[in-house]
Order: structure tokens, then C-alpha cells, then sequence
């Protein structure tokens, strides 16, 4: 079976479609069609880190070998119960001038720069992380990738040169105590640029950009964890919209620091739900139908002023309009056939990747939000999966959700 | 040892019990209150400031209600605080620098945090004494205390400027590289703290 697309982009235009599957990255182009350009693997060995600590080691003995007879250092293997290593491409970001196409990935806990040139790519630089990364963003010149890992640190990673550091002499700018979900560099529309990060423990954090040790705001209204957060274009500067592990979207008027609206998405999205959003047992009360979502992303369609809302593991989205003001009103729910990974959208299309045995890639058209199937970009997809491993299914934004005992 | 454990858990449920009721009513004349003992009250030393503890924390500074630590500065037309709270001791421990500040600034709230449950029970049970002990003096009514993780959820408390001074004694010093991040006093949690006590470049 095929490995269906965890991550799918779009660039402004709608005439570059990029797509990751597992640890494989496809570029397609549209001309009459899609067709496939360009693909990159990731082929670092899983056990990076082993195997780097591992000729750390072996140079040292050699430089030491006047030290006698103490034996050489063993080559590491992972014992019989390690875990399995799960490896994928978890973000895909271009940069604003879209010259840059940016990822992460998790063998060596990399971000990996590449040079857009038409639909095919030259990696610039592949720099290693000592956490893993899991949000990226881009610096409003286009100088710098801003990364924010697992651990709740933001690195700065200079974009255009191809100098790599050592990943221990990596400095973050910022840090939460708390896993990253986002990460965003916003314009304050005089000349001051802002990152905004949010984190599993509802923290929104407006922080200057360079200066990111100085904290500007901190937006409170999230009860659970955030997941996904866009300033979207048509506010001009002005709004952020933000959704997770609640039941309902915010939207900020975030230069004077204010909840603009709550938009409550519980009634639209309760007739979509099914076993699968049961709580777990533990946690399940005694008539066991406790439900939950997530909002698992907010795409922009910035032609219709616009938010596209994915719910975790459900078959439909809501369509929801964001006035200047970021006043929301939620516009319409599209029912789709299985549930929805992921989506990208531009300014004229919307693509999103769907669970399903065979084409697993649906384009919707923003009028009459009819869908059509992409079976010649999912045909070029050749990564197999192994579903007894059953690694994607566990690839879910609801797991952010905190469950404490003590 | 399952002698003692038990001990110990009979102490604790009945100190439970007195914390409920002191938290909400009021006392007769008369009653003997003691400090509560230590020996009752030992957890390890260290608690996982990353892990999802079950802590209550406010939705943010201006949802906080502050009334029942500090009952005895209750504005009695508003039913809040007269005044914010301005001294932290982060990582109070048994309360030792909450006690012998109360009385150094008797007009400032002082608020201890401190992360692992028991200990912040006995620091609780200890101010409750206190007050019982100094009734008529008024005293320790400034002091009080809350379980919670500051590494995390400072900003929840506390608004821009509002500390004037954070005490940070005798922390967690986590000497191997890869724990550096479990320090309190990290080069990214300063800047939390800088925005709190308002020392931050404007």
C-alpha cells in the first residue's frame, strides 16, 4: 500500500505543488497537468546520533592509542526492545519570495535549505538540530530560517550561505518550556517585525524578531494546546487566528494584545465525528460517548478572505470567513469521502491529502467545492507503507493534548 | 515501615481535613493551633518541571482570583485585593524565607511557589498556624503560597512589571549538559522574568 502525503504546499500561484511522503519529498508542476519534476530522499541513517557519537569515539581512541591497550570503542546498535525509529518529513515551508523551499526532518533532526529553480530543487545546506523541529518560519527579508523544536527552544539559521554549525554550538534566540507548535514572523506594518510562537501549554508569545529576548505580549484565551495559528493576509498586519485542542478559534487583534472573537466550531463539526474521537478509556466518562477534537490546521484562501479548517482525523472542513477586523463567521462544512491529513491551498486552489487505499489527493474548487480527484501526482507516489507498523495512524495533533494523573 | 506510611497518611488526611476547613471558615475562640510537623510532609527533592503535572493555574493574570490567599487584604466593597502581589519566592520549599520575610514587609504580598505537592501542603498548613498563632497582631496575613510550575506558567500569574523582586534560592542545579534545560535560571527563561519584574528593554 501506498504511503499517502503526511504534508502537502502549495506556492502562491498554485503552479507548484510540493508533497511529502514518509521521508520523500515530490515537486510537481502544473502545465496541461501536474507532473513530477523533481523528488529528493532522505537518506541519513536513522542513528545519526549513534553513529556520530560513535566516530567521536573512535577519533578520540585513535589519537590515544599510546594509552595502551584499552580496546577500541564498539560500534553501536539499538538493542532488541528499542523503539522503532519513526521517520518522516514533518514541515515544508517556502519562503516568502519563494525561491527557498525549507524542511525539516527527523533522522539527523535537520532543516534542509533548498534553491527553487522552476520545479526543481539545489539543497544549499542541511543543518543539524539537537532537538527535533518541528514548526519553521521565515524571517520578513528572507535571511533566515526560524525553526522551533521539540524542546520548546527557537533557533535562527542563516538561509543563504551553505556554512553548516555543529549542533551543539547551536544558541537558541527564545525558549518555552513547553514543545513548539508554531512558529511565525509577522510585520507590525511600521517596520518592526515580531515572532510569534505557541506552545503545548496555550501560550501564545509575541517576542521582538531579532531581538527575541524581549517578550511584547503574551495572548491568553486557550485552555488546551495551540496547533495551528496564520495572520492572514487580507487583515493587513493586524489579526491572527489561532485554533488546537479547544472547541472553538480565536482571533486576535494582536497589536493591542485583544481577543478580536471566539468562534465556537462544537455544533459544525459534532455530526462528522466518529469512533475515532472517542477519549480514551482512562479519561472516558460512564456512558463512554465523550468525544473530542482538534483543529489540526487553518489553511488561507486569500482570493475569498477566507480560512479553511482542518479537524484532526475528520471527513469534512469548515470554511470560515475572517473579516478585517478578525470578526469570524463560520461559512459552510464540505463533507470529503475519508478523513483529511493535511491541505494546502493558494490563491485558487485547495488541495488536501485524504486517508484512503488508492488516490489519496483531492482538489477542491473554491465555488462550488466539488472535488476532483489528482491521480496523476498521486500515481508518481512510490513510497509503500507497512500498515501493520501502523506508524501513520499514530501520526495525530490530538496526542498534544495533556492527560496528568498527579 | 507500612506502620509508619500509614502514620504518616492518617496525618496528612486529618491535616486535609483542618486545611478545608480553615481555607473556609471561620475559627472559635480558644482553639489550639500547632505548626504542622515536617517529618509528615518529605517528598524527593526534585520534581520533573517538563511533565504534565495536574496544576491549577489561572487562564491569565486578570482571571486570577487572589481573594482566598489573601483574605486579610480583601477590599470589602470590590471583594478583591487591595493591592498585587510583589515579591516571589520561586521554589519556596518548606517556607522558611516566606516566614522570616512576612514581617520585614508587612504592607507587600509575599507569594511562595513551589512545585512538589506535599511540600507545598505543609507550606500551606504552616501559614495557616501562623495566622491562627498571631490572630491578634494581624501577622503572616501577607505570606501564601501555590502549587505550580513557574519554569511554565509564570506569565499566568503575574502581569508586565507587576514583581518587584523574585527570589530564586537554592535551585535544582542540574549539572550535566543535557539537562541544562531544566534549570530555572536559563538564558530563555530570563526574559520572562525580566518582563515580570519590569526590567525588560522597553
Amino acid at each position: 500500500m501506498k504511503h499517502p502525503f503526511q504534508k502537502v504546499l502549495l506556492n502562491e500561484k498554485g503552479d507548484l505543488l510540493f508533497a511529502g511522503a514518509g521521508q520523500k519529498l515530490f515537486v510537481f508542476q502544473r502545465g496541461e497537468n501536474w507532473q513530477l519534476t523533481d523528488s529528493w530522499l532522505d537518506t541519513v541513517d536513522p542513528n545519526y546520533a549513534l553513529i556520530k557519537e560513535y566516530e567521536a569515539r573512535s577519533r578520540k581512541f585513535e589519537q590515544e592509542t599510546a594509552a595502551g591497550d584499552r580496546k577500541p570503542p564498539k560500534v553501536p546498535t539499538p538493542g532488541p526492545g528499542a523503539p522503532p525509529k519513526l521517520c518522516y518529513i514533518r514541515d515544508i515551508h517556502l519562503s516568502r519570495n519563494e525561491k527557498y523551499l525549507i524542511l525539516t526532518t527527523d533522522t539527523d533532526k535537520a532543516v534542509v535549505v533548498f534553491e527553487l529553480d522552476g520545479g526543481s530543487l539545489r539543497q544549499i545546506k542541511r543543518q543539524p538540530l539537537p532537538k527535533r523541529p518541528c514548526a519553521v518560519s521565515t524571517s520578513l527579508d528572507d535571511s533566515t530560517v526560524v525553526v522551533g523544536d521539540k524542546f520548546g527552544d527557537v533557533y535562527c539559521i542563516d538561509m543563504l550561505s551553505s556554512e553548516t554549525k555543529d549542533e551543539k554550538d547551536m544558541v537558541p534566540v527564545l525558549g518555552h518550556v513547553s514543545m513548539l507548535t508554531g512558529v511565525l514572523n509577522v510585520s507590525d506594518g511600521a517596520g518592526n517585525e515580531l515572532v510569534v510562537t505557541t506552545d503545548r501549554d496555550e501560550h501564545i508569545r509575541l517576542s521582538r524578531f531579532p531581538q527575541s529576548y524581549v517578550i511584547e505580549k503574551w495572548l491568553f484565551e486557550h485552555e488546551e494546546f495551540v496547533a495551528s495559528i496564520v495572520a492572514p493576509r487580507w487583515c493587513r498586519d493586524r489579526v491572527l487566528v489561532s485554533g488546537g485542542g479547544d472547541p472553538f478559534l480565536c482571533s486576535w487583534r494582536w497589536q493591542e494584545g485583544v481577543l478580536a472573537d471566539k468562534l465556537d466550531l462544537a455544533a459544525a463539526v459534532e455530526p462528522y465525528l466518529t469512533e475515532e474521537h472517542l477519549v480514551p478509556s482512562r479519561f472516558q466518562n460512564d456512558a463512554g460517548d465523550l468525544k473530542e477534537f482538534t483543529v489540526s490546521q487553518l489553511l488561507e484562501l486569500p482570493s475569498q478572505n477566507r480560512l479553511v479548517v482542518l479537524v484532526d482525523k475528520m471527513s469534512a472542513f469548515l470554511v470560515v470567513s475572517v473579516a478585517e477586523d478578525g470578526k469570524l463567521s463560520l461559512e459552510r462544512t464540505v463533507a470529503v469521502a475519508s478523513p483529511v491529513i493535511c491541505g494546502a491551498a493558494s490563491a485558487q486552489r485547495l488541495v488536501l491529502s485524504v486517508r484512503g487505499a488508492e488516490n489519496c489527493l483531492l482538489e477542491y474548487t473554491l465555488d462550488s467545492w466539488t472535488a476532483a480527484e489528482l491521480q496523476e501526482v498521486y500515481g508518481c507516489n512510490d513510497v509503500n507503507w507497512d500498515e501493520k507498523g501502523d506508524l501513520f495512524a499514530s501520526f495525530s495533533v490530538n496526542q498534544l493534548r495533556k492527560r496528568s494523573e498527579h | 515501615m507500612s506502620d509508619a506510611l500509614s502514620k504518616r497518611k492518617q496525618y496528612r488526611e486529618a491535616k486535609e481535613e483542618t486545611r478545608k476547613v480553615l481555607k473556609h471558615a471561620r475559627f472559635e475562640e480558644g482553639q489550639e493551633v500547632s505548626l504542622p510537623k515536617k517529618r509528615f510532609y518529605r517528598q524527593r527533592a526534585h520534581s520533573n518541571p517538563f511533565s504534565d503535572h495536574k496544576l491549577e493555574y489561572p487562564k491569565s493574570p486578570d482571571s486570577m482570583d487572589w481573594s482566598k490567599y489573601y483574605p486579610g487584604f480583601v477590599d470589602s466593597e470590590t471583594g478583591q485585593l487591595d493591592r498585587q502581589v510583589e515579591i516571589a519566592d520561586i521554589g519556596c520549599g518548606f517556607g522558611g524565607l516566606l516566614v522570616d520575610l512576612a514581617p520585614h514587609f508587612p504592607d507587600k504580598l509575599i507569594l511562595g511557589m513551589e512545585i512538589r505537592v506535599q511540600v507545598t501542603q505543609y507550606v500551606e498548613d504552616r501559614i495557616i498556624a501562623l495566622r491562627l498563632q498571631h490572630k491578634d497582631t494581624n501577622k503572616y496575613q501577607n505570606i501564601s503560597v501555590i502549587r505550580a510550575n513557574a519554569m511554565k506558567f509564570l506569565p499566568n500569574f503575574f502581569h508586565k512589571g507587576q514583581l518587584s523582586k523574585m527570589f530564586f534560592c537554592f535551585p535544582d542545579p542540574h549539572f550535566k549538559q543535557r539537562k541544562h534545560k531544566a534549570r530555572i535560571i536559563t538564558t530563555t527563561l530570563l526574559s520572562e522574568y525580566a518582563k515580570e519584574s519590569g526590567t525588560q528593554q522597553r
